[in-house]
């Protein structure tokens, strides 16, 4: 049976599996916590249980085998013949993960390809109950030899790809880089260069499945590389390890039962970067609180069928069409004053209510509860931890928080990044976390909550947080700012240097082209969602990264400025206040004016100068509005000349001509039927600031 | 007037693909779904209807405790819809012992390789469960019943009649409503029982090894799944594997077992006929056949064979029946030396031979 797309059954299909799905991770994840849950184990199995079925109906036959050998195992744990352990789980995990992968070629009309025959095997002898695990010989070839002298190539036995292969799969298919199980942080030379050797398999690269870049890395400065030097390596070895799920590799696990080792099986495969050592290896045990009022642990019953299918674009053109009814409202709106008539003023009155009613409404189809990427974490999470030993407790707060459904598609990304670095770079080691009486398990908080008109999120740890010398000295060193400039950043602006462009990135030659991870990026990301990203530090006792995003990217409130009868709006949620300022009494520091408000310097940016015919050069204004706006954790003061007021815009695309002017989120039609550009402030910034 | 249905199972998607299927036939009408066990119990107790088609695996309420609900409070026929799983058929079993009174696998191509045919076969099973015979037979699970009236006063077998029977090979032959006779019957025979036991039950690959395995343990004689060379033992019953056919084959003086592949001619894997008509030909007249509740014809003309030789046919009785058909097929031939209702063969057959 081919994979036809157009077919109802099969979409209804794609729906129902795919929210099984993705429920299954979130429970394999809280699995590991409660193994001993019946219900929950009950649930999990019902949940292959049914994908099975559904794919059975279609003939997706590799799904099927897929599932049904879950299925199994699932049914010998809850009938109590074997328990949950770890290699146990990772085996479950990856299952998921290829599960995953045959539905999304599903999803692009394809029919995927059998999971690999090792894996399948490996899966069944999990199914059967453990008293009989004896029985079996060892089913795996101990390939537990890997080490990094061996580097086999162009063979789907490489164990090292498949290692890195599962575990980038874990850490999300999407983006991510994945931190191969590094025994320490820190890495001598040699064994560094052994790494390179073993993941290039001494020039070659394995069966073309993944291009490996071809790194060219300075060597290093010293002896040591740090963890963000090792780690960008690496972003660049895995390049765009795009996990084709067309040929799942998976990691064979060896089926030492018999021997009871918690060992992480994952761990001992991975390219030795120590000399082969028998540690007995403590399991990091991530925990998985959900603060949120939690669901049922019993699957969620199916989707019930009083919902329909809609198309998005459908949602966005109606999204398109209550933005015109805004900005007639808008005009009705001016208008008003000057019609005096009461009838007309009640009625424009009503018509606003409805509108605002309406927009909200409509507002509200395309949100989703930020639980969709929220679900994520917790496996992200809990790779990581193993992986790296680390011992971190992931809480999920405000899970049920809405936002629009490109917001939480957009989101997506660049959370995981962030999460992804709280636990890389923020959260000790358990060891150092004892050692300086912090508990041994470190905690990872990720909190939505909706403020007003915008969304807040924050990724908060109680890791070793930033030290603001360190990243001063970075910065001065790669050159991105001057020494004098650099001494006079407050902490906090220190801990924001990390969102620089070229601050994170080591590689002189090549880019991490496709995978476009670094903190810069997250920060364009959410720049372009009209957001802004900070982060503020303790060092020794953790950091917080706070995102602010407006609830809905089409309509968005604004500050309204007029300069020589042109007109131009800030988005309000960046506006700080305004001021009223006596202009001649500004300073000049490092060539740039700035005015001294309460003691602090306040850049200031004459805007007429930037965007006004005419007017680039300027006389200095006597006074002036200064709208304050801001950046980050950077005030910028604008001057302009007139101030209009607040006012909601709908966001109109300046359309592919004007694409490349710098500095505009949009334009729109102010009340009184103007056209009005709306401002980018980062994006002014960029292009203009000196 | 159409049969109505009601569907049962906790995926949505399946739910509406047997809605789908069904509804295709005129004869049935799916008045309502269920997605599990509770609402099941609930929807069926509100809107009565013909017959259920029942998933097992479900949240909230299994499909065995729904059985088991639904044939207490409102009994009605049940259908399950099994998964070929080893822990599906064990289910299924679980399931037709609490009162569902018969079983389908869930995937679709085990019924058929032909989607069309599968999805036709369904609809047909349907509806012959939700006629309204099937009903009143459902209204007590066969077990229930027969345990608590001491003697069924059908067609008494003589004990006489009995003592003078000498068999040397015994055939229970069942279909719908089978599985559950047939435990009835094994677990009442002892260990010493003297005969060989061939059983032929219509049933899928993928079940009959759990069926045997689940006869094994609950009865006394040995009960196996049978291959290829088994010899026939006394106090030993072979079951036919499902998708297969079960013939005897003498091998010099040996008379043993072979399970062949089925010929396009065989309605049923394994087909009672089949089995029948190669028993008639290597032990004639020597023969004692049980045919037991089952749906359609199979075994009417082996034991018209088996009759030519003077080997005896026992029917069973249509009150103790779930579905009527195969007896009343041998019956109607004039076939059925006697008529017994289930809860009597048993005790009969531990007659036998004196």
């Amino acid at each position: 049976m081919s994979i036809d797309l157009d077919d109802e059954i099969l979409q209804d299909f794609l729906v129902e599996a795919g929210e099984i799905v993705e429920l299954l991770g979130e429970q394999l994840v809280e699995l590991e916590q409660s193994p001993e849950d019946y219900d929950l184990l009950n649930a999990i199995f019902r949940g292959f249980h049914t994908v099975k079925g559904g794919a059975g109906f279609l003939a997706i036959d590799p799904l099927v085998n897929l599932c049904h050998a879950a299925e199994d195992v699932f049914d010998v744990l809850r009938k109590g013949e074997r328990k949950v352990n770890s290699s146990l789980m990772d085996v479950i995990l990856q299952v998921v993960d290829i599960v995953n992968d045959m539905m999304a070629l599903v999803r692009s009309g394809e029919m995927p390809e059998a999971a690999d025959e090792e894996l399948i095997r490996t899966i069944r002898t999990y199914a059967k109950p453990e008293s009989e695990d004896e029985k079996e010989g060892a089913i795996e070839a101990e390939e537990e030899k890997a080490t990094a002298t061996t580097t086999t190539q162009a063979s789907s036995e490489d164990p090292v790809e498949k290692d890195f292969e599962a575990m980038l799969a874990a850490a999300q298919a999407e983006d991510n880089v994945s931190k191969p199980v590094a025994e320490s942080d820190d890495i001598t030379e040699d064994e560094f260069e052994d790494l390179l050797d073993t993941l290039h398999g001494k020039g070659g690269a394995p069966k073309g499945e993944k291009k490996s870049e071809t790194s060219v890395v300075k060597e290093p400065a010293s002896g040591d590389i740090t963890e963000d030097e090792f780690e960008d390596l690496l972003d660049q070895m895995h390049g765009k390890g795009k996990f084709g799920s067309a040929t799942p590799t998976p990691t064979p696990v060896s089926e030492d039962e018999s021997e009871s080792k918690p060992a992480s099986k994952i761990k001992e495969k991975a390219p030795k970067v120590e000399p082969e050592v028998s540690k007995p290896v403590k399991e990091p045990v991530p925990a998985v609180n959900k603060k949120a009022p939690a669901e049922k642990k019993a699957a969620t019953p199916p989707p019930a069928e009083t919902s329909i299918r809609v198309d998005t674009q459908r949602l966005d053109d109606i999204m398109n069409m209550v933005g015109e009814l805004v900005l007639v409202r808008n005009r009705l709106e001016r208008l008003k004053a000057q019609i005096d008539n009461e009838n007309v003023s009640e009625a424009i009155a009503n018509l606003d209510v409805v509108t605002a009613d309406l927009q909200f409404a409509v507002m509200k189809t395309r949100m989703q509860p930020i639980k969709k990427v929220f679900g994520r974490f917790p496996r992200v999470i809990r790779d990581m931890a193993r992986a790296m030993k680390k011992e971190i407790n992931l809480e999920l707060v405000g899970e049920e928080t809405d936002l629009d459904k490109n917001l939480v598609e957009a989101l997506a990304d660049p959370l995981v990044h962030l999460v992804r670095n709280s636990a890389d770079h923020g959260i000790e080691m358990p060891d150092d976390r004892e050692a300086a009486g912090k508990p041994r398990v470190g905690r990872v908080i990720l909190t939505a909550s909706q403020e007003g008109d915008h969304i807040e999120l924050t990724i908060e740890d109680d890791g070793k947080g930033m030290n603001a010398d360190f990243l001063r000295t970075k910065v001065i060193e790669k050159g991105l700012m001057e020494a004098e400039a650099a001494a006079r950043l407050s902490d906090k602006e220190c801990y924001n240097l990390i969102f620089m462009p070229g601050f994170s990135t080591k590689d002189v030659i090549s880019d991490v082209s496709g995978r476009g991870v670094g903190m810069d990026v997250v920060k364009t990301r959410i720049s372009q969602m009209n957001g802004i990203v900070e982060v503020d530090s303790i060092e020794g006792k953790g950091s917080r990264i706070i995102i602010k995003v407006p609830l809905t990217l089409a309509i968005m409130p604004t500050l309204m400025v007029g300069m020589e009868g042109q007109f131009f709006a800030f988005p309000l949620a960046s506006v700080v206040e305004i001021l009223d300022l006596d202009l001649d009494k500004t300073n000049t520091i490092d060539g740039r004016e700035v005015v001294i408000v309460r003691d602090q310097a306040l850049p200031l940016v004459h805007l007429k100068r930037w965007l006004v015919n005419g007017f680039y050069q300027g006389d200095e204004p006597v006074k002036g509005h200064v709208v304050v706006v801001a950046i980050g954790s950077q005030h910028i003061g604008f001057v302009v000349d007139q101030l209009v007021g607040q006012e909601e815009v709908v966001i109109k695309p300046l359309g592919a001509k004007l694409e490349e002017v710098k500095g505009l989120a949009g334009a729109t039609i102010t009340g009184d039927g103007k056209i009005a550009l709306i401002l980018d402030v980062p994006g002014l910034m960029k292009s203009y600031a000196a | 007037m159409a049969t109505r249905v009601l569907v049962v199972d906790d995926s949505g998607f399946i739910r509406r693909r047997i809605a789908q299927i069904l509804n295709v036939e005129p004869g049935l009408e799916v008045i309502g779904m269920a997605s599990n066990g509770q609402e099941a119990v609930s929807k069926t107790a509100k809107l009565h209807p013909d017959v259920i088609t029942m998933d097992v695996e479900m949240p909230v309420m299994d499909g065995i405790t729904a059985v088991k609900e639904i044939m207490l409070r409102t009994p009605c026929p049940i259908l399950m819809f099994s998964s070929s799983t080893k822990a599906g058929a064990k289910s299924t079993l679980d399931a037709l012992e609490a009162g569902a009174v018969d079983f389908l696998p869930k995937e679709l191509d085990q019924i058929d390789h032909n989607r069309e045919k599968a999805e036709s076969l369904l609809r047909l099973r349907v509806k012959e469960i939700g006629r309204k015979g099937g009903r009143q037979r459902a209204k007590e699970p066969v077990l229930v019943k027969n345990l608590s009236k001491p003697e069924t006063k059908k067609s008494p077998i003589q004990s006489r009649h009995v003592s003078n029977l000498h068999p040397q090979l015994l055939v229970i032959a069942a279909s719908t409503g089978g599985p559950v006779a047939i435990q009835k019957v094994l677990t009442e025979l002892p260990a010493n029982f003297p005969l060989p036991v061939l059983l032929v039950q219509h049933m899928p690959a993928n079940f009959t090894p759990s069926f045997a395995e689940r006869l094994d343990r609950l009865c006394n004689i040995d009960v196996k799944e049978a291959e290829e060379g088994d010899r026939l033992k006394p106090g030993v019953a072979f079951l036919a594997p499902g998708g297969k056919q079960m013939v005897l084959k003498k091998v010099g003086s040996q008379v043993s077992v072979e399970i062949r592949d089925s010929y396009e001619s065989e309605n049923y894997q394994p087909c009672v006929d089949t089995t029948l008509e190669s028993v008639a030909k290597l032990l004639p007249g020597k023969v004692l056949t049980v045919v037991l509740t089952g749906m359609g014809a199979d075994g009417r003309e082996g034991s018209r064979q088996l009759k030519k030789d003077g080997s005896t046919i026992w029917a069973q009785d249509e009150q103790s029946c779930t579905v009527y058909g195969m007896p009343k097929a041998v019956a109607d031939a004039g076939l059925v030396d006697n008529v017994v209702g289930l809860a009597d063969i048993g005790k009969a057959l531990v007659q036998l031979n004196g």
